[in-house]
């Protein structure tokens, strides 16, 4: 089986520098360690890079070979990256090398092309051919099968789709397990035996038109061979192109999830942009207030002094002012006396005043001009300053602005806050939106994938229905030429045809063993499939109720109950993740290709017990496990236990700067 | 590339079982060699489709005899 040693990864993506994880030559388990954003899912697909020179979720030829490379290296001058993968197959050692570097004479890179690529992989000292090198990796995880060993735990869903009929993700599922369980190379027999069978069929054809006795019957074999080549090759070529269709269509559709992504990561940005200068605008009004509010502010500080002044001003005035005020009156009174004494009449009351009354009167008026002398000159001179005083005081009388200060104080700190919050996301959507490279040519590239995926399904149908006829024609030939042939020997009685004749019999036969052990080897399968995956299923599920799985003809599973009946209907999500997990464990173990599984965080979905009891079957998946997961995805002390002597190495994903993640053994690891 | 027959063991074991029952006149070497010709290039189905055209010619040059 293939055995990966170490990875050594250099100024690729978070990784700067030469990083290298060392995987342990025996059998178990080895987690990968990182909070989100430190680069677990970057680290699969280097693994994907190493053996396939790929990069997934990247717009195929549009991959920015500058922004898969460390930023820091970059600023530091240090432009490509270097991925090397040591491994073990069938005894022999294994380096594989790619690099990307620099064209010479290049310094800053600013296209793809101003890159080169270095591939080369070394069996034990000796470096090998290209030729033997693509053999090699095609041989050891061709790439149709990537998904069983390196898989993103959020893409398990669509194993779903293997129970649908006529589904077309399923249908490239199921050709991946067939390819992983083997399948191709019966079919591969079976074309090629059916080729020297119809070889040789051709050469009994011709030597019976080369005997007069059945010259015409061979004729009219030869004429039907020929057409049922035709028809086979074009039958041939439809499939072909309607594989690489559906392959192509894939591709579409994951590129137009990318766009609907991207797109929505762009209406986030300009909304985001938006609300930040909205935002702006709105700091700049409270600033400007504030400075308003700030200028008169003085007023306000001084406003306590100038009242306690004025409230004594106030008070002066008063004093003086009800003097004057009460001398006012009372020279009015006296006037009124003076008058009523001197005519004897009062014209308040309109009564006589009596000579008697008049002496008191006159008494008492000299009393109250003693009394209410009024305002000295010193007096008036003062009430007169203490007025102007007053007047100037009220003037310096201004609310205090505190607490006007302190509510544009709370609203700008507010919204300082909410742009730096807004701000903060924007980083995060710019950057997220660097690593769907050149944004300009987005709204044309998208545009292109929809049109080129509404002409590919079209395609896909047109060929669909080119194969249903082909294969109907083929039907139909092959029917005729039986007759004939049955014909031929009974009338064929030459030594050329017997021979000739047995040559095609035995040559039925060999073609029959692959023909008949398709079928043979695909029911095999299916009942191992099917048994080792419920094995783990019910090693995994947490329903006791849910006892077996049942196969169909595309290799999907139905969860059956303990009472019987029809399948389980309407799974969770959880329970699609538990059945593509037990699928994916049953494939490795009846497949004659065998590998390490690397998984990107499988645990999404699934509630503690699910986690836990994965946890218990991951040594059963594959006898090289990698397991890379976020931080309290898991619970890492119980899963350390639950292991026990099977978890044989933790590495940590530890970040240095934003750009900057270290490989580091965990120091926590048993 | 070495051969690593245990890798399709079960795939020959389903073609011996056919052969054993119904074909016993194909040696199993044969469907053997085929299996492990098709398994190593699967990647270059030219060269198994030529591998394949030789081992049963080979078989038939023995088996069917010119007069």
């Amino acid at each position: 089986m293939l055995r990966f040693i170490s990875l050594t990864v250099e100024d690729f993506g978070p990784f700067k520098g030469s990083q290298t994880i060392d995987f342990t030559s025996d059998d178990g388990v080895t987690f990968i360690w990182g909070n989100n954003g430190r680069g677990k899912t970057t680290l699969l697909n280097i693994f994907r890079y190493a053996i396939y020179g790929k990069f997934q979720n990247r717009r195929g030829t549009n991959v920015n070979l500058t922004m898969l490379s460390n930023r820091e290296s970059r600023s530091e001058g240090r432009y490509g990256f270097k991925v090397v993968l040591r491994m073990s197959y069938d005894g022999e050692i294994y380096e594989l090398t790619r690099q990307f570097k620099l064209r010479t004479g290049v310094s800053r890179p600013t296209k793809n092309d101003d890159y080169e690529q270095t591939v080369y992989l070394k069996k034990g000292t000796a470096i090998l051919s290209s030729e033997d090198t693509d053999h090699i990796l095609k041989i050891i995880m061709p790439e149709q099968v990537a998904r069983f060993f390196l898989f993103d735990g959020e893409l398990l869903q669509e194993y779903e789709e293997l129970l649908m009929e006529d589904s077309d993700t399923g249908a490239q599922i199921k050709k991946s397990i067939e390819e992983i369980l083997g399948v191709p190379v019966l079919t591969n027999g079976a074309t090629d035996t059916a080729a020297v069978l119809g070889a040789y069929t051709n050469a009994k054809t011709r030597t019976a038109q080369s005997n007069k006795q059945t010259e015409q019957l061979g004729s009219q074999i030869a004429t039907l061979e020929a057409a049922l080549q035709g028809h086979n090759a074009e039958l041939e070529r439809l499939r072909e192109e309607l594989t690489q269709e559906l392959g192509r269509k894939s591709e579409l559709e994951s590129e137009q999830n990318q766009n609907e992504h991207v797109k929505a990561l762009l209406a986030e940005m300009k909304a985001l942009e938006n609300s930040i200068a909205e935002k702006k605008a709105r700091r700049e009004g409270l600033l400007s207030d504030i400075k308003n509010t700030t200028k008169d502010a003085w007023k306000g500080l001084i406003g306590f002094r100038v009242n306690e002044i004025l409230s004594d001003v106030e008070a002066e005035v008063k004093v003086l002012e009800d003097k004057e005020n009460s001398q006012k009156v009372a020279q009015h009174f006296l006037k009124e006396m003076k008058e009523a004494a001197s005519r004897k009449h009062c014209n308040l009351c309109d009564q006589d005043i009596d000579d008697a009354l008049i002496l008191k009167m006159e008494e008492r008026i000299k009393v109250l001009e003693g009394n209410y002398g009024g305002l000295t000159p010193e007096e008036s001179g003062k009430l007169r300053t203490l007025q102007i005083r007053k007047a100037t005081l009220e003037t310096m009388r201004y609310p205090s602005s505190k607490e006007r200060l302190e509510i544009y104080e709370r609203q700008l700190a507010a919204v300082t806050v909410e742009i730096s919050d807004d701000e903060r996301k924007l980083k995060a959507v710019k950057e997220e939106l660097e690593k769907h490279g050149d944004i300009e040519e987005l709204s044309t590239s998208m545009q292109n994938c929809v049109k080129n995926l509404i002409n590919c399904l079209k395609k896909i149908d047109n060929l669909k229905e080119g194969e249903r006829q082909e294969a109907e024609q083929i039907a139909n030939i092959r029917s005729s030429l039986a007759t004939l042939n049955a014909k031929l020997d009974k009338t064929a009685t030459g030594e050329d045809m017997v021979r000739a004749r047995r040559r095609v019999e035995l040559c039925e036969m060999i073609h029959n063993i692959f023909e008949e052990g398709i079928d043979a080897y695909r029911n095999n399968l299916k009942s191992r499939v099917e048994k080792d995956a419920t094995d783990l299923f019910v090693r995994i599920s947490n329903d006791p109720d849910y006892v077996r799985l049942e196969i169909n003809d595309n290799y999907g599973l139905a969860i059956y109950h303990k009472d019987g009946g029809d399948p389980v209907p309407l799974r969770s999500a959880g329970f699609e993740h538990v059945v593509a997990l037990a699928l994916i464990g049953a494939l490795h173990k009846n497949a004659p290709l065998r590998g390490p599984v690397i998984m990107d965080s499988p645990f999404g979905r699934l509630d503690p017990t699910h986690k836990e009891n994965i946890i218990k079957v991951l040594p059963s998946l594959s006898e090289q496990v990698v397991l890379l997961a976020y931080t309290h995805e898991i619970d890492e002390q119980r899963a350390r236990e639950t292991l026990g002597s099977s978890l044989k190495k933790e590495y940590r994903l530890t970040r240095q700067t934003s750009f900057y993640t270290r490989i580091e053994p965990n120091q926590e690891v048993k | 590339m070495p051969m690593n027959k245990i890798e399709v063991e079960e795939l020959l074991k389903v073609l011996e079982d056919i052969r054993a029952a119904k074909y016993p006149e194909i040696p199993s070497e044969l469907i053997q060699s085929i299996v492990l010709a098709e398994f190593e290039n699967q990647d270059n189905r030219t060269e198994g489709s030529i591998i394949t055209r030789r081992l049963i010619d080979d078989f038939l040059r023995q088996s069917v005899h010119e007069g």
